[in-house]
């Protein structure tokens, strides 16, 4: 385990040790919990867009819920990515929009590994569509402008937080069964947390991520 | 006939130049011309205006554009595709200094698997020097002030370096997993020279813009030439139809 973990607490009616396989099966008879924490760090170093989110402990076998969330808009006016990131689920689709006010082209593209793409140019008033079909990060740019950039988180699951600037974060609907509890820096500053933990049916689960240089 | 000849010796003084540095016998050179090119159908920018890695400036603005005459960062190497044209050892250390709160912008320098890294201390106190970066995660911790550490290079790609007095990354390096290694810029052609014949990739990488492989065969005593070309051209293009 890279990351400690400190669990605060955990309230639940029942101890449910099953896979996220069986999970699914389970959903109708179980309620979905909730996972919340902190991110603790070494010294005083701020802490800037990170990313928790909860991963099958066996990817290759995971069976989440079909995306149902609506495509995310990000928007481009003033030469910035809004928001600058933005986590999506794996099959999910993102409309980038060039919403400039002025006659600005943009051209958004990624060499990311979970996602290469070029959206061409287009002028103020279209968008056009991703949809992002692996997990990881994807950086974004525009060939013309230079400060212009970005980033897509593409969750393996739909059970995500944004990190908050109090260091706070929290996941809602989680279904019970084993997470693993992993962290994303874009700035990659520690080492990030593998954290695995079992949600119960109707819990809440404190989890917080002690995140170190080693 | 004398004006002939003042020519060709011109001509020849003019193929020496273009050359770079023979190799020694038996061995093998290449020269690379390294390009970078905007989007197809992009107009150029009205005035030069710098690269994705020059610093911040005050008064360019959030519209500044991306002169590709000028992008830099460009990382070139050749990686042998046989035990004959492997490196048989390490190049020598490669020191740099970690000055306090100075922030990285680009790429400052290029080493490979194996090579040995020497970190010293430019603040004022002592400092954990470290990285989390994939496959190169290390730490020095309490480097005296003006003393150095070192730590060896296990993985290709980049490094990213941090120190307890930066508050953003300290030092960027780019590891290959070969000595044959240049960092490079749009314009320039980059000599790579007494390389032993065979067959490699010859591989660029940039931190924004796709880079490219490709495979060359390189002759003994022979220098080749060779043109790698970092832009958005290369992605998978997608489509307002395609993609709704």
């Amino acid at each position: 385990m890279i990351g400690r973990v400190v669990v605060a607490g955990v309230v639940g009616l029942c101890m449910l040790c099953t896979t996220a396989r069986q999970v699914r099966g389970a959903e109708a008879t179980t309620r979905p919990s909730s996972i919340s924490g902190k991110i603790v760090v070494d010294g005083e170093v701020p802490l800037s867009e990170m990313v928790v989110y909860l991963e099958a402990p066996d990817p290759s076998q995971a069976v989440v819920a079909p995306v149902e969330k609506a495509a995310v808009k990000v928007l481009q006016k003033g030469a910035k990515f809004s928001p600058a990131l933005a986590i999506v689920t794996v099959g999910q689709s993102v409309e980038f929009v060039n919403d400039e006010d002025r006659l600005i082209e943009h051209n958004v593209f990624s060499n990311a590994p979970a996602k290469k793409f070029d959206l061409g140019m287009y002028p103020p008033g279209q968008s056009r569509s991703v949809m992002f079909d692996k997990p990881g990060p994807v950086l974004l740019y525009c060939s013309i402008h230079r400060y212009m950039d970005g980033v897509i988180f593409v969750s393996p699951t739909p059970y995500s937080s944004l990190v908050s600037p109090d260091a706070t974060y929290r996941i809602e609907g989680v279904p019970a069964g084993k997470w693993v509890v992993k962290t994303w820096q874009r700035r990659r500053r520690f080492k990030e947390a593998t954290v695995p933990i079992t949600a119960e049916s109707g819990g809440t689960l404190s989890v917080n991520l002690e995140l170190h240089k080693r | 006939m004398r004006a002939i000849t003042v020519n060709i010796l011109a001509m020849l003084l003019v193929v020496g130049c273009q050359s770079g540095p023979r190799p020694n016998a038996g061995m093998a050179g290449l020269r690379v011309k390294v390009i970078a090119e905007p989007k197809t159908g992009v107009k150029p920018p009205p005035a030069a205006v710098g690269t994705f890695d020059t610093p911040g400036t005050q008064g360019y603005g959030p519209f500044s554009r991306v002169d590709y005459s000028e992008v830099d960062n460009i990382v070139v190497y050749l990686e042998g595709m046989t035990s004959a044209t492997t490196p048989t050892q390490a190049p020598s250390a490669f020191t740099i200094t970690v000055d306090p709160g100075k922030s990285s912008h680009g790429i400052d320098g290029v080493v490979s698997v194996g090579q040995k890294v020497v970190l010293r201390n430019g603040g004022s106190k002592a400092q954990s020097i470290y990285s989390v970066s994939d496959g190169n995660d290390f730490e020095i911790s309490a480097v005296p002030v003006s003393g150095s550490g070192e730590y060896s290079v296990r993985s290709a790609g980049l490094i990213e370096i941090f120190a307890d007095s930066s508050k953003d990354i300290a030092i960027q390096l780019f590891a290959a997993p070969t000595s044959w290694v240049q960092l490079g810029r749009a314009g320039q052609t980059l000599n790579f020279n007494n390389i032993p014949p065979g067959r490699y990739h010859l591989v660029s990488w940039h931190a924004r813009l796709p880079g490219t492989s490709e495979e060359i065969e390189l002759t003994a005593d022979h220098v080749a030439d060779a043109t790698i070309t970092v832009g958005v051209n290369s992605l998978p293009k997608v489509t307002a139809d395609a993609a709704r």
